[in-house]
């Protein structure tokens, strides 16, 4: 996977989705690669998912690395919202809204 | 406990709120409320909401929050309660039900557009008649608008929103899930969703304690989140949102009304969060420097409770799978089998009267008993699906009917609870759509245009009696007969006396409705009820008086699992005759008994003559007696009139377990059930309604001597 190469989240991020997220973002970090995501495909999220994200952006953060979360979908932003995790994943607060609406 | 079990809670919760706002309403119709009824009606709407949006039923948290809505209003004094807003509200409560059946069978939510644009309606002040608005300044916290559906939008941008500093009294919900939160299938936003919906505004997160990806746990739950809630919004609304999180750290206080609130660590806005991502070092978790909880709860727990100190404390309970309480009962039930099994033992060396023996029988007694109450529920569940019942056949009917209810807390054993329903709700239609007159031949007839059933359930001699009265036509027994003897029922010329000509109604295909309704009138209906009855061991009852309404009494045994029994001998057999239906037993002087034929005889009991039904011939017995003035005769009531059993001797008069022929054989007719004796050897309980008409009618064939005696 090449370093700018843009990841595509699954449909589903609910809790059973957690474990593989996880350990795929944890690989790309440990080689050493930036993050980045693409949300625009995403259309059920939980909390388990989202700690994973946020966990991945401060891991990240901890190795110098990029992460971001593009094009977030809808759904995806309004549930970071809900959560208020919008700082902890640099999320702009009108991401989703403003693309879908 | 994972989710299905919760959520199976959460249903059960439901159909207690919603018996309890039936209740409530019961009330109101009568006028009986005050403020506390209403709270009641609102509070119960209010956790099917919470628990709706936990478990994510949609469909029925976004109706329950238009009613509520709606209740709010009638809760604040915002709207007055007139008859049509109350119409409004009963209708509604009907459609919370069935969104509650929908949810709860995955079936398809009903279609409830029309009754929301009607709550909508009638939650505008301008459109419910008269209403002043003097609390409008709550309106625009329950504007309806607020929340359409799923249409997050709204509560998507008041998330966004700043964080707005906490206004004097606002609450600071702080919410720390289990670190299994996650684990158990729930998930902490759906309840920060709820939240959001009280306008609730995330203040903060805390991510200290959310470790890096490779110490993270996937499915563990490891924030924290504070976040301000209007102060209108009442505590209990909050920890309602909460009640199906286990183990979370929830604390709820009042902010304390100055701005310096905002200086506390407890309430730093997002940007602390950067910092934390930034360098992760733990630092002590958010909540904790926040001044020790203030304990909020108990006061106002006592401030909701202290308007009506009558209102009886709930009752601590536990829910218990019905199979182990089922292996309990079966489980005393043998005990109390080897208990007698073991006190015949020991009689037969002589030592029937030690006191340790007695001393376990007052044990084993007792126990049984306990047993039996811990299955006894109260009728009240299966009284209060009734109302609505009613309501529904008011509109079918174009009758006015009032409901009364007597004695809902009589306790019954939970097979009975649960098999009365049918054959009651066959009564209540019969009761409504034959029973009570139109409100045109009411009034012609000089009554209150509103007619009244009456439901009413007793104790009574070791047996429940549940009675369905009405005050309409009454039984006309001239149409009654007429029409039996046009379905054959009967032949022209039979005698019948008014009990019997009552009873005719319960026969199979008759109807003596003129036009067939949708609701009965089938003329299935009460021969269904009489069948059911009887499989549970119970009897029905007539009394009508023409033009002032009819009563029909149901007599059931307070439980399936034991009966009262008397033990008697037919031959080499024992057999166990329910006493319910026994009325006397006796010995005839040697001419009491004309024998009429070869196995026909009938007695003259004080006047009257019953017909002498021998239990052996007819059983196929061998060795039994044939004199009737060397037998017992047992005179028993049954469905079709009293008549006598011809038995051998009289044992023992005692409390017998039932064991199912059903479970452990087959059904036989004629046959009740089964039971172990002390001396180890089976017992047959005879069926005794069951017998005695398949003898009736057997003899009826033979020589039609019609219904006679």
């Amino acid at each position: 996977m090449s370093p700018p190469a843009t990841s595509l989240l699954p449909a589903t991020l609910d809790t059973t989705a957690a474990s593989p997220l996880r350990v795929a973002l944890l690989d790309q970090i440990e080689r050493g690669e930036p993050v980045h995501l693409d949300g625009s495909e995403v259309s059920r999220v939980g909390l388990a998912c989202l700690q994973v994200l946020a966990s991945a952006r401060a891991t990240a953060a901890d190795r110098d690395l990029d992460f971001t979360l593009e094009r977030p979908s809808e759904a995806l932003a309004r549930m970071i919202g809900v959560a208020g995790l919008n700082e902890a994943l640099d999320v702009a607060a009108d991401a989703g809204t403003a693309r879908d609406a | 406990m994972n989710l299905d079990e919760i959520q199976l809670i959460f249903f059960q919760e439901c159909d207690e709120g919603l018996a309890s706002m039936e209740a409530s309403f019961g009330a109101v119709r009568q006028g009986h409320y005050d403020n506390e009824t209403i709270n009641t009606i609102f509070r119960a709407v209010h956790s099917i909401k919470g628990g709706a949006g936990a478990f994510g039923h949609e469909r029925l948290q976004a109706f329950a929050h238009e009613y509520e809505t709606l209740l709010d209003l009638v809760r604040n004094g915002a709207l007055t309660l007139t008859p049509d807003l109350l119409g409004t509200i009963v209708s509604a409560f009907d459609m919370l039900a069935d969104h509650v059946t929908a949810a709860r069978d995955g079936g398809e939510p009903p279609a409830d557009a029309a009754m929301l644009a009607r709550l909508v309606d009638a939650a505008t002040p301008d459109s419910a008649g008269g209403a002043p608005a003097p609390a409008a300044e709550a309106e625009p916290e329950f504007a309806p608008v607020a929340f359409g559906g799923d249409d997050f939008d709204d509560l998507f941008a008041m998330c966004e929103a700043p964080a707005p500093a906490p206004a004097g009294g606002d609450w600071q919900v702080t919410f720390i899930p289990g670190s299994d939160a996650l684990e158990n299938g729930g998930d902490p936003l759906l309840l920060l969703r709820e939240l959001a919906m009280l306008d609730a505004t995330v203040t903060s997160v805390d991510l200290s304690a959310l470790p890096l990806l490779n110490q993270l746990h996937p499915e563990r739950c490891y924030l924290g989140w504070t976040a301000t809630v209007p102060a209108a919004v009442a505590e209990e609304d909050i920890r309602a949102i909460f009640e199906f999180m286990g183990t979370c750290d929830l604390r709820i206080e009042k902010a304390g009304g100055a701005p310096a609130n905002d200086d506390l660590p407890f309430d730093l806005p997002l940007p602390v969060l950067d910092a934390e991502l930034g360098a992760p070092t733990p630092i002590p978790p958010v909540a904790s420097p926040a001044p020790p909880p203030v304990p909020a709860a108990p006061p106002v727990a006592a401030e909701a409770a202290a308007p009506r100190a009558a209102v009886t404390p709930p009752a601590q309970t536990i829910r218990v799978d019905l199979d182990k309480l089922d292996r309990l009962v079966n489980l005393v039930g043998e005990l109390v089998i080897t208990q007698a099994m073991l006190a015949q033992r020991l009689s037969e060396h002589a030592m029937a009267g030690i006191s340790e023996l007695t001393d376990l029988d007052h044990l084993t007694r007792e126990l049984q008993e306990s047993t039996m109450a811990i299955r006894a529920q109260p009728m009240k569940t299966v009284f209060s699906r009734v109302p609505r019942i009613i309501r529904e056949l008011e509109v079918e009917t174009g009758k006015r009917v009032r409901l009364d209810i007597v004695g809902e807390m009589t306790e019954v054993d939970k097979t009975v609870v649960e098999r009365i329903g049918e054959p009651l709700t066959h009564l209540i239609r019969n009761a409504v759509d034959h029973g009570l007159e139109t409100p045109a031949e009411r009034l012609a007839a000089g009554k209150p245009e509103e007619g009244v059933v009456t439901l009413s359930a007793a104790h009574h001699s070791g047996r429940i009696v549940i009675t369905v009265a009405d005050d309409g036509r009454g039984i006309d027994r001239k149409r009654v007969r007429a029409k039996a003897i046009e379905r054959g029922i009967i032949a022209p010329d039979a005698l019948l006396s008014d009990e019997e000509t009552d009873n005719l109604i319960f026969a199979p295909g008759f109807s003596t409705a003129a036009t067939v309704s949708n609701i009965s009138g089938r003329g299935v209906g009460m021969d269904v009820v009489r069948k059911n009855v009887q499989a549970l061991g119970g009897r029905i009852g007539i009394t009508s008086h023409l033009g002032s309404g009819s009563s029909f009494a149901l007599s059931l045994p307070l439980t399936l699992a034991v009966l009262d029994g008397m033990i008697v001998t037919v031959g080499d057999q024992t057999f166990v005759i329910p006493l319910g239906h026994i009325v006397e037993s006796l010995r005839p002087d040697q001419d009491g008994v004309k024998v009429l034929g070869p196995n026909a005889a009938l007695l003259d009991v004080r006047g009257s003559y019953v017909p002498v039904h021998y239990v052996a011939d007819q059983l196929g017995i061998e060795g039994a007696e044939t004199d009737p003035s060397q037998a017992v005769l047992i005179v028993v009531e049954s469905d079709v009139g009293q008549a006598i059993l011809m038995v051998d001797t009289i044992q023992d008069q005692r409390q017998v377990v039932v064991k199912s022929l059903e479970a452990n054989y087959a059904a036989i007719p004629g046959l009740a059930g089964a039971t172990i004796l002390g001396d180890g050897r089976v017992a047959l309980i005879l069926d005794v309604d069951a017998l005695i008409s398949r003898w009736r009618r057997d003899r009826v064939t033979a020589a039609p001597l019609g219904i006679a005696a």
